[in-house]
């Protein structure tokens, strides 16, 4: 059966795959063996709809998808009319810190603010250019939105920013506009500058910036959005990476703070999803199950089993040869679909290919997804260009060979012989 | 009693100022040496002594058989043992840290001391150096080092040396053990009573008295020092010495490939540029070995061929052929060493040893001997990315072969290995499978296709 797939969305899916990149779209087609995961993803999203919140913990070894899962995420979660914000953790940016680490990670967070029509980020600005558009024309009701976030903590300086935009919107102002867009990212160093610049006597910090975050998700969704997701990568920047335990231990109180936020109601269509290692999680040590609180709501309940919806982590296990098997059926049908082909090989020999792969030394700690398509990526191009008439076989085991990538196996013994040093002539 | 315990005094002060020297140093072992080889008495005498080229030649083979990892059967069991007792393990990681003229010095005295010549100013230093010697034994194992220092006496006295001057040194000794080791008087008292030398010597004195208890104290610190030096260092040494043909192995099967002409460039820069001969008519290998008067190998590199001059006085000798290496190429050989032990300090976990090309690569070799051709070959190789890989590929494969790396004494605790465990989850190992399950294929692909339809369909243009 020929995939149907856009010619242009099946070569840059190629494209990326090539170079051992996640796609920027089209994983759906490519999407195998993650089936509870993506069932507890999409889940979520519907439960944000309905005005609550989630927080999930992305847990998997290097190369078992952590980033294929979160572009996955992100892309549905924008075509489902979500706002999405990403934020890599590093040392500079963590969930709170003495240096104001927290802030920058709020900042980063707004700076990456995207929607379906701004994906890259930058879409602050136009999401309130939008929202107070839909306000002039009565599409929405500001009096509304205030009034649900003047209830929540901060809600009073939010509404002041948020008056300030609405002031300059109307005037015209484009530097007010862009003062009140620059004190809702946070950027404010100080009071004073705010109230020299808004009259503003507050400004977003260190130890408030995610009660600000719970705001901002009422507001997306008075702006018409189904609700907001925050995506952060490398969990262990506040895990192993934070040598001083008070320093660790107060972004995991925040952390804790976040999660009870998420489940206790007092956040709003908001999704948490946080990406990392499973020592950064499970260390004892310095992994989040070092805090006692943390590690009691996030460990799994004995009678969990396979069930993975009720939990907070979502273990991402390496894929299986059958996972394998049908993530390059998939791959070749796609790159089959340019040549106007349903496939190029039979399905035994990918599953030759599979068991090739497998057999290789060292294949257990070096197989990942990314090198897995690589080199199958590369006897597709060859099979596709020059090698058309050549079968599997022949690609893996006859004269000509391929070379693939680094982690294939060593050099032929032969190569390798050993003199004895009884040789070793002077 | 007077004049035992002026000696024993004479001892004390020696021992003082000897372990005071040796005390805290790096090259404790060769400073130590350097002081009594300096003593301008000393050198005099050695250099008037005209078997000193013969004994240097037979120092060199000696590095050398060390350096190539000869086979030690192939050496005579007299020349190994004969002179003294000491394990020869111990004496190849002992000679390695010594300076060529130690060496010298140390072949010199033993030679010395057997034919019977020297004075008490020799035994001193010889009593110094063999106390060293059996300190460091003694650290390893104290039994074998009472039983060399015996063996030691036995053969003095078997091979002629003047009785009493030997039973002096021997007490000397003792003395010393006992202020070292004070659990081993009973040992010693035992020994001394059956050989009929316990009236002699007024072991009262060495016992533990206010006297010596600073000795003693001195010692103890010292020996301590070099027990935790030689724990820390030998089997790094012992390790590296037994790698090195690996290494070598790696060295060359790395350069040779990178020859473009095909030859195996790397074993033939470091050949013998020098051969010399010497004729010798006192080894202790003639004595045994006068039924096979041809030839005997000491190694690759050094022969020993009987020889007979027929004439009016016709006169038995050995004449000892070796090959020497060239500066360059023993230099060469000693940055390769000191890069296999660095390597295998590495592994161990050890005290780190720094890697340094620059010594070799500074120094002008200007000897006949070294050929300025091989001499820029030899600099080329340090210079090469490769060389270091080679030898850490050697000591890789060296390893892999012999695995001499301990369990760790403690036990881990169940919380490290829980921990280890936990680690080891971030570099999930793939399950490994012999065959694709094709039931379990179609039911996965299955899956994949519903995954694919609960999914939005849109692209989103990342390039806005």
């Amino acid at each position: 059966m020929t995939m149907k797939i856009d010619k242009d969305l099946a070569k840059s899916i190629l494209h990326a795959l090539e170079g051992g990149m996640v796609p920027e779209n089209g994983l759906p087609y490519i999407t195998v063996g993650r089936k509870e995961e993506t069932l507890a993803i999409l889940h979520d999203m519907d439960w944000i709809a309905q005005g609550y919140s989630t927080f999930r913990l992305m847990e998997g070894a290097y190369g078992s998808g952590k980033s294929f899962m979160a572009r996955l995420t992100k892309n549905e979660a924008l075509l489902r009319n979500f706002i999405v914000m990403e934020c890599d953790l590093a040392p500079e940016r963590k969930l709170c810190g003495t240096k104001k680490e927290g802030l920058e990670t709020y900042r980063m967070l707004l700076s990456r603010m995207s929607t379906k029509n701004h994906p890259s980020g930058g879409a602050l600005a136009q999401i309130m250019h939008d929202y107070y558009e839909m306000v002039a024309k009565n599409e929405a009701d500001d009096m509304t939105l205030k009034e649900k976030i003047m209830e929540m903590p901060h809600g009073f300086d939010f509404c002041a920013a948020l008056d300030c935009y609405k002031k300059a919107y109307e005037e015209n102002d484009s530097e007010k506009k862009m003062q009140s867009l620059r004190w809702l990212r946070g950027e404010f160093p100080n009071k004073t500058e705010a109230k020299k610049a808004l009259g503003l006597s507050v400004i977003i910090e260190d130890s408030n910036w995610f009660s600000y975050i719970k705001i901002w998700g009422i507001f997306v969704r008075e702006a018409g959005y189904q609700g907001m997701y925050l995506i952060f990568d490398e969990l262990t920047q506040i895990t192993r990476n934070i040598v001083n335990s008070t320093t660790r231990e107060h972004n995991f109180e925040r952390l804790l703070s976040i999660y009870n936020d998420c489940y206790g109601n007092q956040a709003k269509y908001i999704g948490v999803i946080l990406c990392g290692i499973p020592s950064s999680i499970h260390d004892t040590k310095r992994g989040l199950f070092s805090y006692e609180a943390l590690k009691s709501r996030l460990a799994s309940s004995k009678l969990q089993g396979e069930e993975i919806l009720a939990s907070p982590i979502l273990k991402l296990h390496m894929l299986t040869a059958e996972e394998f098997a049908v993530l390059i059926d998939r791959v070749e049908a796609i790159h089959a679909c340019l040549q106007q082909k349903d496939y190029y090989f039979t399905e035994e020999e990918r599953i030759l290919f599979v068991d090739y792969q497998y057999q290789r030394i060292g294949a257990s700690s070096h197989l990942t997804p990314r090198e897995f398509l690589k080199d199958y990526m590369t006897i597709l191009n060859l099979k596709a260009e020059k090698r058309t008439e050549d079968s599997m076989e022949d690609f893996l085991y006859r004269a000509g060979g391929i070379d693939f990538s680094a982690s294939m196996i060593g050099k032929d013994e032969e190569e390798d012989a050993v003199l004895s040093y009884e040789n070793f002539s002077l | 009693m007077t004049e035992h315990r002026n000696i024993l005094e004479e001892i004390n002060m020696a021992l003082e100022s000897f372990y005071r020297r040796a005390k805290q140093e790096r090259n404790r072992r060769q400073n130590a040496f350097g002081f009594h080889f300096d003593t301008e008495e000393n050198r005099r005498f050695a250099e008037e002594v005209k078997m000193i080229q013969p004994l240097e030649a037979a120092m060199v083979s000696f590095l050398d058989d060390c350096l190539l990892k000869e086979n030690w059967d192939v050496i005579e069991q007299s020349l190994k043992n004969e002179i003294s007792m000491i394990p020869i393990e111990n004496e190849i990681t002992y000679f390695s840290d010594m300076e060529r003229g130690q060496l010298l010095w140390y072949l010199f005295r033993k030679q010395a001391i057997l034919r019977g010549e020297g004075n008490s100013s020799d035994l001193y230093v010889f009593q110094g150096y063999l106390l060293e010697v059996a300190n460091l034994i003694n650290e390893i194992q104290a039994e074998s080092a009472f039983h060399s220092m015996i063996h030691i006496f036995q053969n003095g006295i078997e091979l002629g040396m003047d009785k009493l001057l030997w039973e002096e040194y021997f007490l000397r000794l003792c003395a010393s053990f006992v202020i070292a080791n004070p659990q081993r008087i009973h040992q010693v008292q035992e020994y001394l009573l059956s050989v009929d030398l316990y009236w002699k010597w007024d072991l009262s004195a060495c016992v533990f008295a206010g006297d010596f208890k600073h000795v003693d104290r001195f010692v103890k610190i010292h020996a301590k020092g070099l027990k935790d030096e030689l724990d820390a260092n030998k089997d790094f040494q012992k390790a590296a010495w037994d790698a090195l043909p690996v290494v070598f192995t790696s060295l060359d099967q790395t350069f040779s490939r990178k020859d473009k002409e095909g030859k195996e460039f790397f074993s033939k820069i470091v050949t013998i540029e020098k051969e010399s001969k010497t004729e010798l008519d006192l080894l202790p290998v003639c004595r045994s070995r006068m039924g096979q008067k041809r030839r005997i190998f000491l190694s690759e590199t050094a022969s020993f061929d009987y020889k007979m001059n027929y004439g009016k006085q016709s006169k038995e000798s050995w004449l000892l052929s070796q090959a020497e290496f060239c500066e360059g190429s023993r230099e060469f050989f000693a940055t390769i060493y000191r890069y296999t032990e660095s390597f295998m300090r590495q592994y161990y976990g050890g005290p780190k040893r720094k890697r340094s090309v620059a010594k070799f690569l500074k120094k002008k070799y200007v000897r006949s001997g070294d050929h300025p051709r091989r001499i820029l070959l030899m600099k080329k190789i340090l210079q090469d990315s490769d060389f270091e890989v080679a030898i850490m590929q050697g000591v890789q494969k060296y390893l892999e072969e012999n695995p001499v790396f301990k369990e760790p004494k403690q036990k881990e605790s169940a919380k490290e290995k829980a921990r280890k465990k936990i680690y080891a989850m971030d570099h999930e190992e793939i399950r490994r499978k012999e065959k694709v399950n094709l039931e379990e294929f179609y039911k996965v692909r299955e899956e994949s296709d519903h995954l694919k339809s609960l999914f939005h369909d849109g692209i989103i243009d990342y390039q806005k």
